[in-house]
């Protein structure tokens, strides 16, 4: 893997795949919880419960006669009714209580990509060198009948040897290294319930005349 | 997003003795019972622990829930809602008072 091809790598990196798979990720989940908001809104919607509209309470005075040694003393007293409303049946929707829905407000994504190139080059050079030097003397003395013919004689030899040797090793190391790590951070929030899925409320008051009609 | 009023859906037919265990569920996960209800209990539970709730076989849904102040007893249900919450914070003081 050379240098050159580092750029390829980063190329290769398909971002729009990785946004493209957190954006459907998303959009599934919010699928997902909006219909278990619209399933709880179902539930909220059968939920019946036994309201008592009022209770009404009637404070009535009735005096006592209270007997001391200076003579009798009229004090009040209060006598209380109590009249309970016919209960009316009503769903917990009515009563107040809605779905929570959630909302994918923000995403992030971070991705974070090492990339690694190295080049390491051992050179390793050994020579050699080698040397040999004979001398080589010999010497004749003549005798009898080589006597006539000359004195003593002699030969002297010098052999030189040479020898040197190098030996180079070349070594070359490619490394290649990559990481990659992704990080993704949603923000999911409550929000208002979408007013198209929330039932209208439809209240006509009939105490007023004309009778009152509001919607919420 | 911590402490949420959620609405816990029970399968049809379920017994008192099935809500009661839902409650107690909830009440080991560190939640309170709001109010109950004839389909399952109003309660505030810490949302990473929904999961456990829901993962009761008699349990149909655990949806959060809003009380919307303009509903026809919207204040009733906070006051009861509160009284629950109350009654069982101070029961919770006290048994952990006692063991320390």
């Amino acid at each position: 893997m050379s240098f050159l091809n580092m750029g390829q790598e980063l190329q290769d990196i398909k971002f729009g795949d990785l946004i493209l798979s957190m954006a459907s990720a998303i959009a599934e989940s919010q699928t997902k919880l909006d219909m278990a908001s619209l399933n709880t809104l179902k539930v909220l919607a059968h939920t019946k419960f036994d309201f008592i509209p009022d209770i009404t309470e009637v404070l009535s005075p009735v005096p006592k006669l209270v007997i001391t040694d200076r003579g009798a003393i009229t004090v009040t007293g209060v006598d209380v009714s109590s009249t309970v409303g016919d209960p009316v049946q009503m769903t917990l929707l009515q009563a107040g209580l809605t779905p929570t829905f959630y909302q994918f407000t923000e995403s992030d994504i971070e991705i974070v990509i090492s990339l690694k190139a190295a080049v390491s080059t051992d050179v390793s050079v050994d020579s050699g060198f080698e040397f040999d030097d004979t001398l080589t003397t010999e010497l004749g003395f003549g005798g009898g009948i080589a006597s006539f013919f000359g004195g003593p004689s002699g030969k002297i030899t010098n052999t030189t040897h040479f020898a040197a040797h190098v030996n180079v090793t070349t070594q070359t190391k490619y490394s290649y290294e990559a990481q990659g790590a992704a990080t993704l951070k949603t923000t999911l929030k409550p929000v208002a319930p979408p007013a198209r899925v929330m039932p209208k409320f439809i209240s006509v008051n009939a105490f007023m005349n004309p009778p009152q009609v509001t919607m919420s | 997003m911590a402490m949420q009023m959620f609405l816990v859906g029970m399968n049809p037919g379920f017994s008192q003795e099935t809500s009661r265990d839902v409650q107690h569920l909830v009440k080991k996960h560190g939640g309170f019972i709001l109010m109950v209800t004839r389909n399952g209990p109003v309660v505030a539970l810490d949302d990473s622990r929904v999961g456990a709730i829901q993962a009761h076989p008699q349990v149909r849904i655990v949806g959060g829930v809003t009380l919307n102040p303009k509903g026809l007893a919207a204040e009733r249900l906070q006051r009861i809602f509160t009284e629950n919450l109350m009654k069982q914070a101070t029961l919770a003081r006290d048994v952990k008072q006692q063991e320390q």
